[in-house]
Parts: C-alpha cells; structure tokens; sequence
C-alpha cells in the first residue's frame, strides 16, 4: 500500500549489493533512521525467537523487540567500531526480557498461565512442556546462553558478545546447564 | 541424546510457542520513529520544559499506537488502555467469517478497538483496530498503514509490506492477513477518525492452515465523540 502522493511504497525494493553496501552504521549513528531500519530488519526475527526463548511468552517477547528497537536506536552510538549488530542487538533484546522477568506483572500473572498451558494430554506438547519448564528453571544469563546457541543455532563467539562474555565462559556455561537440564531431559552420558 | 537432538527437542519446545510476526519489524520501527518525533532521544538540545513535553506527546502517541495495535502487537501490560467507546460501523464481511457489522463491542481483556487517528501523521503510520461480534464469535480487523501522510487514499501499489490487512480472533488461531495479491483501498476522511475500507485477505494467519479468502468492504470509525 503507498500513502496517497505516491512515497516509499511505490519504490522497487531496495537492494543493496555487498561490494557497494553503504556504511549503515555509520549512517545510523548519524541519525540516519532509515540506515537504522534496514539494519534492524534482518534482527527482528532473531530477536523475536530470543525473547520468546527466554519469556515463553508471543505477546511478551513481541513487546520485548519492540522495546529493544527503541532502545537500540537510543544507544546506536556506543555501538563499537567493527561491533558485530546482531549480538549487539540480541543483547539488549536480552536485557529488555531480563526487565519484563523482574516485573510484578511477569512473575504472579505469566507463570501461571504457562504452568496451565502446559497442562497438555498430547505427549509431544507435554514433553515440549518439560523442556520449557526445565528451561525456565535456569537463570536468566544460564537460558540466554542456552537459547542463543542451541534455538538461535549462533556461532560461540556471537552468543559470548551477546552474553557479555568470553567464548571459553560462555562454553562452560552452556555445559554446565546442559548438563544441569540432563536429569529432566533425560540426556544420556557423554553427550551433549 | 546427542547435542544434535537435544537442539531439536530445543527447537520443538521452543517454536511450539512462537507465531507470525509480519509486522513487527514495521510496528518496531514506528515504535523509534513516535520517540523521535517528540525530540528527547539521541542528545537533543531541547530545553527542559519543551524535552518534558515531548516526552508527554511521545507517551501518549506510544500509548495510543500500542492500544491500537492490540492484534499485532499483543497486549501491552504496560499499557492498560481506556474502554473506548462504541464505534458505530458499516461493514461487510465474506469468507469464513460473514457478516455485516454495525458497531464495535466494548474493550476488554484482549478484545480491544482503538486507532491512531489525527496522532498518526506524527507516527507516520496509520493503525485502525476494530473488534466486533458476529454469528461466528468475536474477531478484530486491524490495518497498518505505512508511510502515512495524512487523510487520503491508500492503496496496495507493489509493495504489500508497507501495509496490511488482518482479520483474526481475539486469540488468534484462526484468521487471514493480506497478502502481495490482495487487493486493498482505505480511505481515511479530514477528520482522520473514520473513512472507508475494501480489502481482500487471503493469506491464513497460521501458518499450514487453510482459509476462504476474507473480503472486507464499507465505512469504518473511530470516532469517539459521535
């Protein structure tokens, strides 16, 4: 749909090829918000499948992009020089799901509701409902590694700068909590 | 179970909670987009007094847009919202769900009617939820207008992103969006609080479900002082 004189809507798509693709970051941090769009759209899923990792929640981890987006475009000037977006980006997602945790309204009127949800006959629903249980039994910085790596599939050193952490660290800590899960799930020895 | 499957009961559990998010990149950014309007974001040299009512004019056009985009946005527990009032429709429905609506059904819990009206111009979007009763329950019609400029004419011209139709129950599990072969025109009048709307939506909402294509035609408002 166009707005009525014909704007963005009537446009070809844009396309940007590599070896011609503009400093979208450096034009971001100027205030170019535009840059900052095209930079966002290719985060928005990511970001989206994190918060709904970490909240077990549609509605929560939609509100936490969006949140996250707001604050990303407030903060887009720290990112660092030769940053990597995306794990940028997931971090703050992060820390956005992390606030809506705390709240009041998460832990008396969400935890419920998924403890209900859960309640399931179909057995892949209930052993999905294990899982998530178990996962949301970890800590928030022990789900956040977990997550990154094994539903967002990211590479070790993206999930340590989302996390804030050293690749070794973060290993050990997504070992630590697989193997923590391990009773739960059932996961055999030496494995995982 | 090796690290593979563990990954993909991960994968299971988790993907067994998401559902579609088409507007989310869009509805993010006017999300960034309401905050710059009102100036206090990114070191502006606005005084105090005027950075105070920026953020008052942020809040309530955040406040508003958010109410407004209940379906897409889900409910916003930092956002409560007003009972709006009863908006008198004259819409046609055909599809799975067929009727003809003639007012809006009072807000409450999810079921949420709201718009952006004359607040839109300084979004640059334009986002209309209506929710009604018909013989087939309760359903919410919402529409995303990007790149709004003001009362006019919106039609879909090769780019299907920068707006969209979507038809769906309160719970949404059952419904269909507009899609790049849809065709839609909506109408928004000087007053921005009421206009026209002939649309077609023919993509389900769910993703591996099938759906008559919903067709949608008449005179909307939301219009809160009649």
């Amino acid at each position: 749909m166009t707005a009525r004189p014909a704007a963005r809507g009537s446009e070809p798509p844009r396309v940007i090829e590599p070896s011609r693709r503009p400093d979208l970051v450096g034009l971001a941090k100027a205030g170019d918000n535009t840059a900052f769009e095209l930079l966002l759209e290719p985060l928005i899923t990511p970001g989206y499948r994190l918060a709904l990792g970490l909240l077990h929640d549609h509605n929560a981890a939609e509100d936490a992009v969006q949140e996250a987006a707001v604050r990303a475009w407030r903060k887009i000037r720290n990112l660092r020089e030769g940053a990597e977006m995306r794990p940028w980006f997931l971090g703050i997602v992060a820390n956005q799901c992390r606030s809506t945790q705390r709240s009041r309204w998460w832990s008396v009127v969400k935890v419920p509701d998924l403890e209900r949800r859960a309640g399931g006959g179909d057995e892949e629903v209930v052993q999905g409902a294990d899982l998530r249980s178990a996962l949301l039994k970890l800590s928030h910085a022990d789900r956040l590694a977990l997550v990154l790596f094994y539903y967002l599939d990211l590479p070790m050193d993206e999930v340590a700068a989302a996390c804030g952490s050293s690749p070794a660290g973060v290993k050990k800590r997504i070992g630590r909590s697989v193997h923590r899960l391990r009773p739960s799930l059932q996961v055999e020895e030496g494995e995982g | 179970m090796n690290q593979n499957s563990f990954r993909r009961d991960v994968h299971r559990a988790l993907d067994g909670l998401a559902r579609p998010v088409p507007g989310l990149h869009s509805l993010s950014m006017a999300a960034v987009r309401a905050k710059d309007v009102a100036g206090v974001e990114r070191g502006s040299r606005l005084g105090w007094l005027a950075g105070a009512t920026a953020l008052l004019l942020t809040l309530a056009v955040v406040g508003v847009f958010q109410l407004t985009n209940g379906a897409l946005l889900g409910h916003t527990p930092a956002h409560p919202g007003v009972d709006s009032e009863i908006w008198v429709e004259d819409l046609t429905l055909t599809g799975d769900v067929s009727a003809h609506v003639t007012s809006t059904v009072a807000n409450k819990g999810a079921v949420r009617s709201a718009c952006t009206g004359k607040t839109s111009r300084a979004v640059g979007k334009y986002s209309l939820t209506l929710a009604f009763s018909t013989d087939h329950g309760v359903w919410q019609f919402d529409v995303l207008v990007d790149l709004y400029q003001g009362p006019g004419t919106y039609t879909i011209v090769g780019n299907p992103n920068s707006a969209r139709a979507l038809i769906v129950d309160p719970a949404r599990t059952a419904g269909s969006h507009s899609g790049p072969d849809d065709t839609m025109v909506f109408t928004v009048d000087s007053t921005e609080e009421a206009g026209t709307v002939s649309a077609t939506m023919s993509v389900p909402y769910l993703p591996a479900t099938s759906t008559t294509p919903e067709t949608i035609n008449g005179a909307w408002s939301c219009r809160t002082s009649q």
